[in-house]
């Protein structure tokens, strides 16, 4: 063993959490070193090469809000982007793109290798040093040790990786890279317990080999909108097109009669799936009464003759596939590239970390991404940026950033995360935030950039473009309220020309607005005084008017939230003292270790009995202490 | 400051003097709403005000009323205490019209958590709160459960799954827009959340009869002077309390009197005789008499049926409460025939009797009973709903469906749509105590084939 070098933060793996962290670590000032197992797996999208949708392109937005790279990147490599539930409403309105396998990795790595204070070094760790109970720094399978005051270990799918096709089972990260095969042991001598997660990818066919001129095309719809908050548009390129097609009964069949070798259903593998990701196989026997599934066909990139077939995810052997992609209309004649597998890893039980993402038994030492027991990449980049964030507090001795509930789906994800665990890979839904209506897409830097701007993530130009933003939208909101409008005839006209009803007496704009069938550029038309808006701020605006009650009433619901939220539970606070709770919520209590009273409330096991209890105790300390 | 809760807030007791108790931001303005002062006006000096409280018209009770301004309060908030003394119903009454106004029932024991929670409470008293919180917690959730009857539980959560699987279907449609899902059929949305509304309203219909079982009913004779009506009660009551003479208007006062009709409490009234009168004790107890029937659950009004039948009575005939018109002295010669009173008397059947000779005084008491408690329930059924909290909840279920239907009307959007069914399930969820965060994702992924 060698030292190898003294930083400040070392990042355990380069892939959508491992990225995220290291950037906002080097760009709050602190000496960041990344290690990689192999520097080709950089940013690296092994399973389909699509980013965002509902829930996840919040994600992906917040992330942006706060100064993290992710749609800086997706929005670079995007092949197309589309418009998800445009007639749903404001909340739940999103975009999801599919993006450039290639170009996405090669612009992740040149921005981590262009980034002051980063350094990125191939390397397998294999153990995390502590000695006393202070966190050390890391050691590689060659000997090497870095130094460091704070690990962020991000090894999404690859800790004890295990690859599973039919009958074949070998030791493996994603797409054939190395797994991390001793890594595992180290942290369970430091006294983590982990749980062995599953998840799965489709076969990838050659685009040379399959008949499109059958299947229904499906194009990008964003004319332009991207991800990222800080450029209107993005550059205009050629788009390529997505497919669609569907099962038959021929694959049904096919997947029916050799169920008996698929190793989902022989025994072979043990980690927990997602029900987010289920394999073919999963999907055709558990609802057997489906006639047809659904199968897109996504390019992985402009020059690149892989094709991955979505919704054909499979771990059954190579044979079989073979005979399941080939019954598909259009495909008769596919040529596999890679053969789709299962691969099983090892994941940590999160609720050993806190909020911070922080672990609880080691000081400076963190934990992001897929290891946590999420699946995504958005959801990985998410925590990752949390993480990479949290570190450099930490050096810094000061209070780590934790966004609650109310304030972004960053939030929802690392308290459920930290809050109930997970029993399966967790995937970011709309439904499962609370306060919906307020974290919307749209208002994602809003609700967060004066947040990335004190951490130093966000710049000077783009805090004044929000600032600015936010003026324009208030401005509007303020005119719409006070401006009225008088049924003149030339008013009349063009108002009849909008199908929303017809105008009696004067009537503020604002109300106006509220009709379903009027945007703000409607209203603008009757009254050009209003300012000029972009598409974001329009939609904005209209949210705001339209949905006013319900956001005033979620607003509510959040004060009542933040009373308990605010309700600190100290670290050190000792729940076995407690007279008066029940057992299952003091076994509960002792191993989440709630940092408030509210946090407290949502564990399972703690009933609102019990909450009393701990806010008797924690006023009465509070008493004592002042 | 807090949210404005309110409770009854002394042991209810037959008869007794109850206290509707209000602590939070928002007491003042559903006290300025509710009360009107007799005399002087309701000030933050904390004397007690008397006047009535007025619901759209009605007078509910009459009560003193007393305003606590913060801070130096048993909650450290604005608090208004109404002294009520007509008994239980006024008082439950009044409960329901602060909750109508915007106050939400109080959970047990938070008033004394509010006093904690606010330092009004010092520490040596901590452990002490800390025992009859979470015994009267713990013991109000198991009587919580043990109120839930017959099919009441399987009733609610037959609603609550077919809520459940309206929202599993928005929420999937949200969740997985590219997915190959049934799309939201916005035609039976509607009808959908209007049965089950409807079966809440039936709930709730039904929790009224429970409210009568467990807590009385407020029946009134009402009638022209010297028609029998002191006779009536003294045979209802089965013994003599009302001075009875055959001077009009002997009964000046009301009389009231509890009694137990098969096992239903009743209090019984019995007015000075409605007629327009020049003597000023009369007028006065004619008004009250009539304010009393306003209030009232059930009017028994009775005739003398040896006379024409007078303007009075048929001004009275228009009260719209249920209950039962008694054509009294049908052992003298009629005024006016049983064909033409059926006809006349809509809102109570008409029914001769005889409180001399005791003709069809059997036939009265039975359907007395079948008024209060509607004829068409069978009798061996009990009502369902008997909890404040429970009819609470049922109600809040029903207002946020109502809000679903008017925002599909309006044309919003499903996921402002499924904000309101989502409060109407998490409403019926909290009668049952059942349901969990994840809940609706697991029926998602139960129900619908997802993912790539």
């Amino acid at each position: 063993m060698y030292l190898a070098g003294k930083y400040d933060v070392i990042v355990v793996g380069a892939g959508h959490a491992g990225c995220e962290a290291a950037f906002a670590a080097a760009q709050m000032g602190k000496k960041t070193l990344v290690l990689t197992i192999s520097i080709d797996a950089v940013a690296l999208m092994p399973c389909n090469p699509s980013v965002g949708g509902p829930a996840k392109a919040h994600l992906v937005r917040e992330i942006d809000a706060l100064g993290g790279m992710m749609a800086k990147i997706v929005d670079k490599a995007a092949i197309q982007i589309r418009r998800l539930n445009t007639g749903k409403g404001a909340a739940v309105q999103a975009l999801r793109a599919q993006d450039d396998k290639k170009i996405y990795h090669k612009e992740m790595l040149s921005a981590l290798t262009e980034t002051k204070n980063i350094e990125l070094r191939q390397a397998l760790v294999e153990e995390i040093v502590v000695k006393d109970g202070q966190l050390q720094g890391v050691v590689t399978e060659t000997g090497a040790f870095f130094c460091s005051g704070a690990v962020i270990v991000t090894t999404g799918t690859y800790l004890r990786g295990k690859i599973v096709i039919g009958e074949t089972q070998f030791s493996s990260g994603p797409s054939g890279y190395r797994p991390a095969a001793n890594l595992t042991k180290s942290l369970q001598k430091l006294g983590f317990s982990l749980q062995r997660f599953k998840t799965g990818t489709p076969p990838r066919i050659a685009k040379s080999s399959i008949d499109f001129s059958k299947m229904a095309i499906q194009r990008g719809d964003s004319e332009g909108r991207g991800f990222s908050h800080w450029q209107e548009r993005i550059p205009q390129r050629e788009e390529l097109p997505c497919y669609l097609l569907y099962t038959n009964a021929d694959t049904h069949r096919i997947i029916a009669e050799n169920v008996s070798r698929a190793p989902l259903f022989s025994g072979s593998i043990e980690g927990r799936g997602p029900r987010y990701c289920p394999s073919v196989e999963d999907k055709v026997m558990r609802f057997s009464h489906r006639e047809r599934h659904q199968v897109f066909l996504e390019p992985e990139g402009w020059d690149n003759p892989e094709i991955y077939v979505q919704g054909m995810s499979t771990s059954m052997p190579e044979d079989i596939q073979e005979k399941m992609i080939r019954s598909l209309e259009g495909m008769e004649n596919a040529r596999f590239i890679r053969p789709g597998y299962a691969i099983e890893y090892d994941a940590l039980d999160p609720l050993q970390l806190k909020p911070s993402l922080e672990s609880k038994i080691i000081n400076g030492l963190f934990f992001a991404g897929q290891v946590n027991g999420t699946s995504g990449y958005e959801e990985a980049s998410a925590q990752g940026l949390i993480a990479g964030i949290n570190s450099v507090l930490h050096l810094d001795n000061k209070k780590p950033l934790i966004l609650d509930r109310s304030q972004a789906y960053i939030g929802v994800l690392i308290d459920d995360l930290i809050t109930l665990g997970t029993a399966e890979p967790y995937r970011m839904m709309t439904s499962r935030a609370e306060y919906r209506l307020i974290l919307r897409h749209d208002n994602a830097d809003i609700r967060l950039t004066e947040i990335g701007y004190k951490l130093g993530l966000i710049s000077e130009g783009q805090y004044q473009q929000y600032l600015s933003k936010a003026e324009r939208i208030k401005k509007a909101a303020d005119q719409l309220l006070c401006l009225e409008i008088t049924p003149k005839e030339q008013i009349i006209t063009k108002f009849e020309m909008f199908g929303a009803g017809t105008l009696k007496g004067p009537i503020s704009l604002e109300k106006l607005l509220r009709r379903p069938q009027l945007t703000y550029n409607h209203i603008r038309e009757l009254n050009p005084s209003l300012p000029v808006l972009s598409e974001d701020e329009a939609r904005e605006v209209e949210a705001q008017i339209k949905y006013a009650g319900y956001i005033q009433k979620q607003l509510r619901q959040i004060e009542q939230f933040h009373k308990n939220e605010k309700r600190e539970i100290p670290e050190d606070f000792n729940f076995n003292r407690i007279k008066g709770l029940s057992g299952e919520a003091l076994e509960k209590l002792q191993k989440v270790q709630p940092i408030s009273l509210g946090q407290a409330a949502r564990i399972s096991g703690v009933t609102p009995a019990d909450s009393v209890v701990l806010l008797i105790a924690l006023e009465k300390l509070g008493r004592q202490s002042r | 400051m807090n949210d404005t809760i309110s409770a009854i807030s002394t042991p209810v007791g037959e008869g007794g003097i109850g206290i509707v108790r209000m602590s939070g931001t928002d007491v003042k303005r559903i006290i300025d709403d509710i009360f009107s002062p007799a005399g002087e006006i309701l000030t933050a000096d904390k004397k007690l005000v008397y006047g009535k409280i007025v619901s759209a018209g009605e007078i509910i009770d009459e009560v003193l009323v007393s305003f606590h301004p913060k801070p130096n309060t048993y909650t450290r908030e604005d608090i208004v205490e109404i002294n009520c003394h007509g008994g239980v119903i006024p008082l439950r009454r009044i409960l329901m019209l602060t909750l109508e106004k915007g106050a939400r029932l109080a959970e047990p024991g938070e008033f004394t958590r509010r006093a904690f929670e606010n330092g009004r409470i010092d520490l040596s008293q901590a452990e002490a709160v800390m025992d009859l919180v979470v015994s009267s917690t713990n013991l109000s959730a198991a009587a919580a459960v043990r109120q839930l009857r017959g099919g009441l539980k399987e009733g609610i959560e037959r609603l609550r799954s077919r809520l459940l699987d309206i929202l599993a279907e928005i929420e999937a449609v949200i969740d997985y827009p590219e997915e190959d899902l049934p799309a939201v059929n916005e035609d039976l949305l509607p009808e959908k959340l209007k049965v089950i509304s409807r079966e809440i309203i039936n709930m709730l219909a039904d929790g009224e009869r429970g409210r009568l079982i467990r807590e009385g009913a407020e029946m009134v004779i009402v009638g022209l002077p010297n028609a029998g009506k002191s006779s009536l009660l003294n045979h209802l009551l089965q013994r003599k309390k009302a001075i009875v003479s055959d001077i009009p208007g002997t009964t000046r006062d009301i009389v009231e009197e509890d009694f137990n009709l098969n096992g239903i409490p009743v209090r019984l009234a019995d007015t000075a005789g409605i007629r327009e009168t020049g003597d000023i004790i009369e007028m006065e107890g004619v008004k009250l008499a009539r304010e009393r029937a306003q209030a009232a659950d059930l009017i028994l009004h009775i005739i003398d049926g040896s006379k024409k039948l007078s303007k009075e009575d048929v001004t009275l005939s228009a009260l719209p409460q249920k209950g039962l018109t008694l054509i009294n002295k049908n052992d003298l010669p009629q005024g006016f025939s049983l064909g033409d009173a059926k006809k006349f008397f809509v809102n109570r059947p008409p029914l001769q009797i005889s409180l001399v000779d005791g003709k069809n005084l059997e036939l009265l008491d039975k359907m007395l009973e079948q008024q209060l408690l509607g004829s068409n329930i069978k009798e061996t059924e009990p009502p369902l709903v008997t909890n404040i909290r429970h009819l609470e909840c049922l109600k809040n279920a029903n207002n946020s469906l109502s809000d679903a239907l008017s925002a599909l009307q309006n044309g919003m959007p499903y996921d402002i749509i499924s904000i309101d069914i989502k409060d109407a399930w998490n409403s019926l969820g909290s009668i049952t105590g059942l349901g969990s965060p994840t809940e609706i994702i697991d029926h998602i992924f139960r129900r619908f084939c997802l993912g790539k």
